[in-house]
């Protein structure tokens, strides 16, 4: 059985995930997102873009949203011909990038926002809703 | 009576999430938690290993009983957590996989000393980066080679560790990095691509001055 459980279905377009934002689930969920992507035979900078981009949204919950304890975030991986849509959600509140962070923080946000060929961050008092979304040039048809 | 029937719905729940959790803990060789609605370990099973300490024990306690309270508030969604089939019983197995593909080696003279990274640099491990490149910084060599073409993922927090070692290295210590395509994309994004001194590889950075 995948570990994504119910993330089969729907001719495996989908990608949905539901863990615990701590740092190890994270890393957890980027290598089943890096299998989906591989599934879905995005390769090279896209490929890595998708990863890379998906672990800073995943790990800025992990580390902002919920500065007390740990919570939970919502992860889905959406992809068709011509788009790859990557949502993560938690319910928790992010705190605001700390003006000159230096060191280990503050390069996540740029990164979600200069990877995507568009991103949104949704910031609200239920929660915050990152999408990240990129348009591929659609596969060339077999000859 | 009335009141029993939520009960036994709750209980034949529960049931049949505990067997599923134990055969995915055996899968994993993972650790497994029943608990009371209350979210009190009612039993424990470890398969495989045991817990590596107290607090890795504390911790999974904390995080079970957190998705507890998120299935209460989001209805019907909580089956699936309660489940516990919506996660990896056991996700620092995952992490430190990482372990396999992933290490820092230090080789140094007088003059130059290489760091060569591999792997994942994530949360999880760029202390390994960090720690590596503050002991090549101790003896204060001349030059110090980072070489990262054989990085496979390189996070922010990787990237924070390479200005960290900017910052150490100051004026005593010259800091040139070997970048692959890969990395030298990600450097150029974040905007940090004229601070570093950037080669190819590390023998480019290493001749480019005759050492």
């Amino acid at each position: 059985m995948s570990p994504a459980g119910e993330s089969d279905s729907a001719a495996n377009h989908e990608l949905r995930a539901c863990r615990p934002a701590s740092v190890e689930y994270v890393t957890a969920l980027r290598h089943e997102v890096a299998d989906w992507v591989r599934a879905h035979q995005l390769t090279g900078d896209l490929a890595a873009d998708v990863e890379l981009a998906t672990y800073e949204a995943l790990i800025n919950t992990a580390k902002h949203a919920y500065p007390d304890d740990a919570g939970i975030v919502d992860l889905h991986a959406h992809h068709q011909p011509g788009l790859v849509r990557i949502t993560v959600t938690d319910h928790g509140r992010w705190q605001p990038p700390e003006p000159d962070p230096g060191g280990l923080h503050g390069r996540g946000l740029p990164l979600i926002r200069a990877l995507p060929d568009h991103a949104t961050i949704d910031a609200t008092e239920l929660g915050t809703i990152v999408t990240m979304t990129w348009h591929p040039a659609p596969s060339m048809p077999r000859a | 009576m009335e009141e029993q029937q939520p009960r036994r719905a709750h209980h034949d729940m529960k049931d049949a999430a505990a067997s599923q959790g134990r055969d995915m803990a055996r899968e994993r060789t993972g650790e497994h938690f029943i608990k009371n609605k209350n979210a009190q370990v009612s039993e424990r099973n470890t398969y495989g290993h045991d817990p590596l300490n107290a607090l890795a024990d504390q911790r999974r306690r904390r995080i079970s009983f957190v998705c507890r309270l998120v299935a209460v508030r989001h209805g019907d969604r909580c089956v699936k957590i309660g489940s516990m089939q919506a996660f990896d019983p056991n996700p620092a197995g995952d992490a430190a996989a990482l372990g396999d593909t992933t290490g820092v080696n230090l080789r140094r003279d007088s003059a130059v000393a290489v760091l060569t990274a591999r792997g994942e640099f994530d949360m999880v491990t760029t202390p390994q980066l960090q720690v590596a490149i503050r002991e090549a910084l101790l003896e204060a060599p001349p030059v110090l080679v980072l070489d990262l073409t054989e990085v496979a993922f390189f996070s922010s927090a990787a990237i924070g560790a390479l200005v960290e070692a900017r910052d150490a290295a100051g004026e005593r210590t010259e800091l040139r990095l070997a970048v692959g395509h890969y990395l030298d994309r990600t450097v150029k994004l974040v905007g940090l691509r004229a601070v570093f001194a950037l080669y190819p590889s590390a023998s480019d950075a290493l001749v480019s001055d005759g050492y």
